[in-house]
């Protein structure tokens, strides 16, 4: 058990003094001053011959009662002590300030002296003391006097002390004490405690590109966590977090309650938020070009998802090169009635980008890793010249992480038939490298915020040779390096599995154009009228005489849709969208109100079928309204329904009524329109000679036309890029590719397309094509799968860690590199023992020659998979 | 010259102790099995010891747990307890009393038997730090030493 302080609160800390002849002490503490801040000082002065001084400091947090904590068996402090000065007739000499542990029991206090401090002044040093056990405690007046230390022993609070004795002469010694610590050894270890896990289990696997954490961990009924609550799942031996997680479930059997926790993606994939955004590039501020990057940035900002900032670029790799894809757009437009998740968004905007992860990481936020093949293939930059007009020169791609690991470039080199190989250092943004090699000098830049890495032929002039250039580019730095396993790390049995089921040959992209105008007609316009129904006019004892319904029977203006003609004063009625407008996203949608309200007289000794005063147009106005297209109702009016009666009386009297609207989605869209809290009706006197007149009815009717704009997106036809479905007499495949290897796999596994769901980006078709390309190169190989189980080899544990998912990792005595793909981790502990166990999955992206996993790519082209995409001939 | 079991219970500090040949398993968990022929409550006056002797110090439907930590929990039936068995075994060498050893656990008994000639009872004591009581949701806990 140990106790420390360095602060010294006086809340805590209570001081005493003790003395003997003329000895005196003060101490106070000081903010500052000590080793770091706060200390204790002491001042002592002993001006007499066998003086004595005794400062106690007891910290009130240090107690131990031997009772019920177990007999102590030993003590140790440490203190640091700082000799301010040292006077008087005995100094300098060997004579400083006794330092040492203080206790006190029942009232009295102990002191043992373990440890003097020099006279050394203007320097702090850590004394140690000594471990003393009681027996080396007195008090001042009494040497054999100790403290009970044993089970029978009161509660003890521990402190420590500080010393002035003279003998033959004066002394005067201030004194500084900080960084107090005091080990107590007791007798046996407490009670295990019951707050630890009996079984956990992590998983974690990549779905795609998504990876969601399934947590269970199970614990006596003591832990009773409550549904809903948040927790943090760590690492006792290496310290850190590695979940944050909120508790979905928990059930108590048999003594042990079982909770599974979930994590950020499974709540993603139940917000569904109903809010549509838009981005076009160059419109509002959003950039021109406009990279996935952003989108998503913008994406997860908008919807407010908690994500690390630093995302990456994104990407696909081709044999030619990296597709880096730009979009002209980014729609997302929530379907109202049933909304999509936002996790169903992200699937649909990163499917293809298969080498990415995305995880939640321990502070539960989303992390977007970029693809492992960079760590351990490198970016490639494939330049050339093939012949006077079919070159490539310069080449510039995104660098995924920024400013924060360099890029080291490998390079092969042909020129004239004579292949030149080297490695650079790790470049310095905004510093340019050269290479030169066999006349030909190329120039690296990384640019000056770290985004981008440039490959470019300093001279491209007609006159250069033909030449051949690779480089590629991989990071340094340890900040997520390839995690490399040893044989000490592998445990026996692992398995190795490869499925056709990762194979992709085919591959269709799907892209929607979309243009859009703003302030155009969005809603044919509409004609909604209404009247008064029959009424009840009070009358004495309950004969209430029943007037109307109001006779104003209007026609529907001409080319107006009718939404209704009736008598009635409230309702809900419908109002579709205009046929030819098929969409309409986000913002919001302009209605024009052009109302006429409309009065009928009625009065007592008239008939009760017919009015007394025909109807009449007594009010028109126009009215603007805005309507969200969130789905959300809202007020647009009340109606005016201006006085007709000269009545005094207040306004319940009067008619009054209300119009809402409400904006749906889905297949039908188009805007609910609803009347409320309405009562056509209004009651009152009516002077009609002087003052003289009698009480009379109103009964009103309102005659609505209606007319919706907004912006208007215009969606054109849905169009399908495909790639690996036509190949040329020349064997190239959609576009001129040559991908080596993509027949051989389409013989051997047939039918293996990926069917990209609809964009929610919209690309060109050069881009589009080249995403399906990218898809099919990427993953015409199947994948080959190694199942490793490790053991707890390295100081601090597993060599593996959940942030490593997705990451690269090199298998040493497998000899593969690849990425991991999924980790499963359990503990359990039973009264015959515990068990632990961790598998992680490598997946193969490249075997090295004569390994294990070598023949199944080998079968057609392991070589060639090399080709398709590493190897710098294959574009002559 | 006989070996002796102290049973105490935590709660309360009864005890109950017994004498007579018996004989001691302890298995790899640390769990003890004892095993008596001709068991006795009290020596003189000799009082046999029976079935009954053990109520209140015997547990039903004992389950044994452990988490990470190594705490050892038992869940038992209402009416169980949280025992501190102290034993003495016999040296059959020297045909003397063997230091005691001691162990917190719940008690469970798994057989008596009687006849003509000879009695005996075995129990169980499984260890643990804790008891955890069905349905009332009692903790018991062993002292800190």
């Amino acid at each position: 058990m140990t106790f420390s302080d360095g602060t010294f609160d006086a809340n805590i800390w209570t001081p005493y003094t003790q003395s003997i002849n003329t000895g005196q002490v003060t101490a106070s503490r000081k903010a500052t001053g000590g080793n770091p801040g706060a200390c204790i000082e002491a001042s002592f002065d002993c001006p007499g011959n066998n003086d004595q001084a005794l400062l106690f400091y007891m910290y009130q947090n240090a107690v131990h009662d031997p009772a019920t904590q177990g007999a102590i068996l030993s003590v140790q402090r440490s203190t640091d002590v700082y000799l301010v000065t040292h006077t008087g007739s005995l100094g300098p000499g060997p004579f400083g300030v006794v330092v040492g542990v203080a206790a006190m029991q029942g009232g009295k206090l102990y002191f043992a002296d373990d440890g003097v401090s020099g006279p050394e002044t203007g320097e702090w040093r850590t004394v140690t003391g000594t471990s003393v056990s009681a027996s080396s405690f007195r008090t001042l007046v009494d040497p054999n006097d100790h403290p009970d230390f044993t089970e029978s022993g009161q509660p003890v609070t521990f402190g420590f002390f500080s010393q002035v004795i003279t003998a033959g002469g004066s002394i005067q010694i201030i004194a500084r004490l900080d960084n107090w610590q005091l080990e107590l050894l007791t007798a046996l270890p407490d009670v295990p405690a019951l707050e630890a896990p009996v079984t956990v289990h992590l998983g974690e696997s990549l779905n795609g590109v998504f990876a969601d954490p399934s947590v269970d961990v199970s614990f006596f009924q003591n832990v009773d966590l409550e549904v809903g609550s948040v927790h943090e799942l760590g690492d006792q031996l290496g310290g850190g977090s590695w979940y944050r997680f909120a508790i979905r479930d928990r059930s108590r059997q048999g003594g042990i309650i079982a909770y599974t926790g979930e994590a950020l993606l499974t709540r993603l994939s139940r917000a569904r938020p109903r809010e549509s955004l838009v981005l076009v590039a160059g419109e509002g501020g959003v950039p021109n070009p406009l990279d996935l990057r952003e989108c998503l940035a913008r994406f997860l900002a908008f919807y407010g998802v908690p994500h690390d900032p630093d995302l990456p670029p994104f990407f696909l790799r081709t044999s030619s090169g990296l597709v880096v894809p730009t979009a002209q757009a980014f729609v997302i437009q929530p379907n109202q009635e049933s909304p999509e998740s936002i996790f169903e968004w992200l699937e649909r905007f990163f499917g293809p980008f298969r080498g990415y992860t995305w995880r939640a990481d321990e502070l539960d936020r989303l992390v977007v890793r970029p693809p492992a093949w960079i760590e351990t293939f490198g970016m490639r930059f494939h330049l050339y010249k093939a012949t006077v007009f079919v070159n490539r020169t310069t080449l510039t791609y995104p660098w995924p992480w920024q400013e924060a690991r360099a890029p080291t470039l490998e390079y092969t080199i042909t020129v004239d038939g004579q292949t030149h190989m080297g490695t650079t250092e790790a470049l310095t943004p905004g510093a340019p490298v050269q290479v030169v090699e066999g006349g030909l000098t190329f120039t690296i830049t990384w640019a000056a915020d770290g985004a981008t890495l440039t490959v470019r032929l300093t001279d491209p002039s007609l006159f250069a040779p033909l030449f051949d250039a690779v480089f590629s580019a991989k990071p340094t730095g340890e900040a997520a390096a390839a995690l490399t396993f040893t044989s000490a790390d592998l445990g026996p049995d692992e398995a190795e599995t490869s499925t056709a089921d990762s194979v992709f040959n085919q591959a269709v992209i799907r892209v929607r154009k979309r243009t859009f105008e703003a302030d155009q007609q969005l809603m044919q316009p509409a004609a909604l009228i209404l009247r008064s129904p029959t009424q009840l006019a009070a009358g004495l004892f309950g004969a209430n005489t029943p007037y109307g319904p109001m006779a104003w029977a209007p026609d529907t203006p001409e080319n107006f849709l009718e939404l209704a003609n009736e008598h009635g004063q409230s309702g809900t009625w419908f109002w579709p969208v205009a046929d030819e407008i098929v969409i309409k996203p986000g913002g919001n949608v302009t209605l024009t109100l052009d109302i006429e309200e409309w009065a009928e007289q009625w009065r007592p000794e008239s008939s009760t079928s017919t009015p007394h005063a025909a109807a009449a147009n007594v009010n028109s106005y126009v009215e603007e309204v805005t309507l969200p297209a969130s789905g959300a109702e809202v007020k647009l009016l009340d109606f005016q329904f201006p006085r007709q009666t000269s009545d005094f009386a207040p306004s319940p009297y009067g008619a009054r009524g209300s119009l809402y609207g409400r904006w749906r989605g889905g297949d039908e869209p188009g805007v609910e329109l609803r009347i409320a809290n309405a009562r056509f009706a209004e009651f009152g006197y009516l002077a009609e000679s002087g003052i003289f007149g009698q009480t009379v009815y109103f009964l009103w009717g309102v005659q609505l036309k209606l007319n919706g704009s907004g912006i208007v997106w215009t969606v054109g036809p849905l169009e399908t890029h495909r790639f690996g479905f036509a190949r040329s007499d020349d064997g190239t495949w959609e576009g001129g590719a040559v991908v080596p290897g993509l027949a051989q796999s389409q013989a051997l596994f047939p039918d293996r397309a990926y069917e990209a769901p609809e964009l929610p980006y919209e690309v060109d078709a050069a881009t589009a094509l080249a995403i399906a390309r990218g898809i099919v190169e990427e993953n015409h190989v199947p994948k080959v799968v190694y199942q490793l189980p490790l053991v707890p080899a390295r100081e601090d544990g597993y060599a593996y860690h959940p942030r490593h998912l997705g990451g690269a990792a090199i298998v040493q005595p497998l000899g593969v590199s690849g990425r991991i793909t999924a980790h499963d981790y359990t503990e359990s502990h039973s009264p015959a023992g515990s068990t632990s166990a961790l598998t992680v999955d490598v997946e193969v992206g490249q075997a090295l020659p004569d390994t294990p996993a070598a023949p199944t790519g080998r079968r057609y082209g392991r070589a060639v998979y090399g080709v398709t995409t590493y190897h710098p001939t294959e574009e002559a | 010259m006989d070996p002796v079991i102290t049973f105490e219970r935590v709660s309360d500090a009864a005890q109950l102790q017994v004498f007579g040949d018996a004989e001691f398993t302890r298995d790899q968990v640390g769990n003890l099995t004892v095993t008596w022929s001709d068991p006795l409550k009290a020596r003189a006056p000799a009082t046999r010891l029976t079935r009954g002797d053990f109520a209140g110090f015997v547990s039903e439907g004992v389950e044994q747990h452990r988490n990470r930590a190594a705490a050892y929990l038992v869940i038992t039936d209402p009416g169980g307890a949280l025992l501190k068995v102290t034993w003495q075994e016999i040296d059959p060498w020297a045909g003397t009393l063997l230091e005691a050893q001691e162990l917190y656990g719940a008690a469970m008994l798994v057989n008596t038997s009687a006849s003509i000639q000879r009695d005996g009872i075995s129990l169980i004591v499984y260890r643990a730090d804790y008891r955890f009581q069905r349905g009332a949701g009692l903790l018991e806990q062993r002292p800190s030493p």
